[in-house]
């Protein structure tokens, strides 16, 4: 697509720019584009003089088929406000006046993109893409009413077009249904994901309860004074700042102390007690009740409800929002086998048993420390050494799909495993002191959860018990 | 890294903070880079003289962790380039999800 490049008006005073209504500027007035006007007109046109909503939705049809000639429709511009159904979409509108409304703000947002479209704002200096972006920001604001857009964002990262794109809360909501859809996580995991690039993010206390951080990015009044006073690079120096310590590096003293504190006073008797019911009445029930003492310890209440999914793509995967956890059976099945081929007959199957409980320990205090994450992130002071350090992470969360050693390394994985290795440490303590296990020289639980496999094994058979306690136990057993 | 960081926003939904911090790695050697830019545009990783770090091909990292894609795959040469003790031990262990 030819895109004519205009070049934006420089404030001097580095005021917020106005639209200009001369065009002697070298920006085009959309208004008195005379192309412009007549489809304008037409759109409008037709869109007052529709009587039903089958008119309405062939006008909306129409529209699509425009942008699609004008090969627009794919346009990173246009795709958020029409993937966004109350935007422009008329299909699930119950009324003609609905309708219309939403075909009056479709077209609006056409012609913004349009306008946005012309700028080459890779090719700006900083004073003209705040200039740039200061005016769009006004004039979006003051047809707020007319556009749903609420809430928009300018990015300065470097480089490309993403230098400083602009978007309405058409996009937000895109990327709202794309993790709704792939169950990616919950409506505020979504809400979370675009309120760092959001200048004047959804309300994301009435959707969930979970109060808006201001103090971790700036709300729209402190945006302008920011913008005219900082470079980009300073506005984002919070992340920059707080990088290292999120996605490379995390602080394992601050983690460690976090951990201590709130699982250092789970009561060791309970523990035991629970170590018993894996033992005696099997995983499922131990699990269950390892849930509800973990959640007891990090203020959950009621406990999450475990659901048993086959073929999940994670091992365990925590949803502090619906109160769920989820375990794959099929990772779960893969360990049975891996135990009984490996270790064969000649293991007591009670030994067995404490491999698999093992895993399971493991993964539970995991997914349940996410669960505290989650609870410090939301009801935390905000004076929490770690509550910022979380949310961030939140925003901007590494999925391993994408970057494997970054999703290991970020401070909400790293913080869980050392959680899961301090608890399972625990076990062995208790265990140990009862009697169960011989050695002190055991790797501990990190190994199993992050190799729940070879390294179990491993970690396993130098805890079994010595000959002479089987002894006494067979006597004890007569 | 321009492209990159448009397939990550707009076909992967990445946030641009975090386009950007996977592109980033991405960009850091130039025939990572450039296998994954042809990756992106065949989307398979059947190429001819494939790049190799420590004895593994991106087709190798692709079957060991086929929840991984491109990206994936390509920061995770990253990785075995950087880091190749700790890829080897994430590659030993199974690429564990928690």
């Amino acid at each position: 697509m030819n895109r004519e490049i205009i070049k934006p008006p420089i404030s001097n005073n580095n005021k917020p720019l106005e639209y200009s209504d001369n065009g002697d500027n070298g920006y085009e007035n959309k208004e008195n584009d005379p192309k412009e006007e007549e489809r304008n007109r037409k759109l409008g046109e037709s869109a007052a003089t529709a009587e039903t909503l089958d008119d309405l939705r062939q006008q909306y049809d129409d529209i699509m088929e425009q942008l699609d000639q004008a090969q627009l429709r794919s346009s990173w511009y246009y795709r958020g406000p029409l993937a966004y159904p109350s935007m422009g979409n008329v299909y699930d509108c119950t009324s003609v006046e609905e309708a219309r409304t939403r075909l009056s703000k479709l077209k609006k947002a056409i012609a913004i993109s349009e306008q946005m479209e012309k700028l080459d704002i890779s090719s700006f200096t900083d004073e003209e893409k705040r200039g740039v972006g200061l005016e769009i920001v006004n004039y979006l604001r003051a047809n707020e009413d007319q556009l749903d857009m609420k809430y928009l964002t300018i990015y300065k990262d470097k480089g490309g077009d993403y230098d400083c794109a602009l978007s309405g809360n058409g996009r937000a909501w895109w990327e709202f249904w794309h993790l709704k859809n792939d169950n990616m996580s919950s409506e505020a995991w979504a809400y979370y994901s675009i309120r760092g690039a959001y200048v004047n993010p959804p309300r994301i206390d009435e959707k969930t309860g979970e109060p808006y951080p201001n103090h971790l990015l700036p709300g729209v009044s402190e945006y302008f004074k920011e913008l005219s006073q900082l470079q980009s690079k300073q506005r984002r120096k919070g992340l920059e700042v707080e990088y290292p310590e999120i996605f490379v590096n995390p602080n394992e003293e601050l983690m460690k102390k976090e951990i201590e504190k709130v699982m250092g006073k789970i009561d060791s008797r309970k523990i035991h007690n629970i170590l018993v019911t894996y033992q005696k009445e099997g995983c499922e029930t131990g699990n269950i009740e390892l849930v509800r003492l973990l959640s007891g310890a990090i203020n959950i209440d009621p406990p999450p409800e475990i659901f048993y999914i086959e073929d999940h793509g994670y091992l365990g995967q925590a949803n502090y929002y619906d109160n769920k956890i989820f375990f794959n059976t099929n990772s779960v099945k893969k360990h049975r086998e891996f135990i009984d081929n490996e270790l064969g007959e000649d293991i007591p199957d009670y030994f067995k048993k404490r491999v698999e409980a093992q895993m399971w320990i493991g993964l539970i205090a995991h997914e349940m420390w996410h669960f505290h994450q989650a609870d410090i992130r939301i009801n935390g002071p905000e004076s929490h050494p770690l509550r910022d350090k979380y949310s961030i992470n939140r925003m901007y969360y590494i999925n391993p799909e994408d970057d494997y050693e970054g999703y290991e390394n970020q401070i909400l994985e790293q913080d869980a495993k050392l959680a899961s290795a301090f608890f399972e440490n625990e076990c062995d303590r208790i265990l140990r002191e009862k009697g169960y296990i011989k050695k002190e020289s055991i790797k501990g639980a990190k190994l199993i959860t992050r190799n729940h496999v070879k390294k179990t094994i491993r970690t396993l058979v130098e805890k079994m018990p010595t000959r002479s306690l089987k002894k006494r136990r067979r006597k004890k057993n007569g | 890294m321009d492209d990159i960081i448009d397939y990550l926003t707009q076909e992967k939904n990445k946030t641009p903070v975090v386009a950007q911090m996977v592109a980033e790695k991405l960009c850091r050697y130039e025939d990572i880079k450039n296998e994954f830019l042809k990756w992106l545009e065949a989307r398979n990783f059947d190429f001819d003289n494939p790049l190799t770090i420590s004895g593994y091909t991106a087709k190798d990292i692709a079957k060991m962790a086929p929840f991984m894609d491109g990206t994936g795959v390509y920061n995770f040469m990253v990785t075995l380039r950087e880091k190749p003790d700790s890829a080897k031990q994430y590659i030993e262990e199974g690429f564990p999800i928690l």
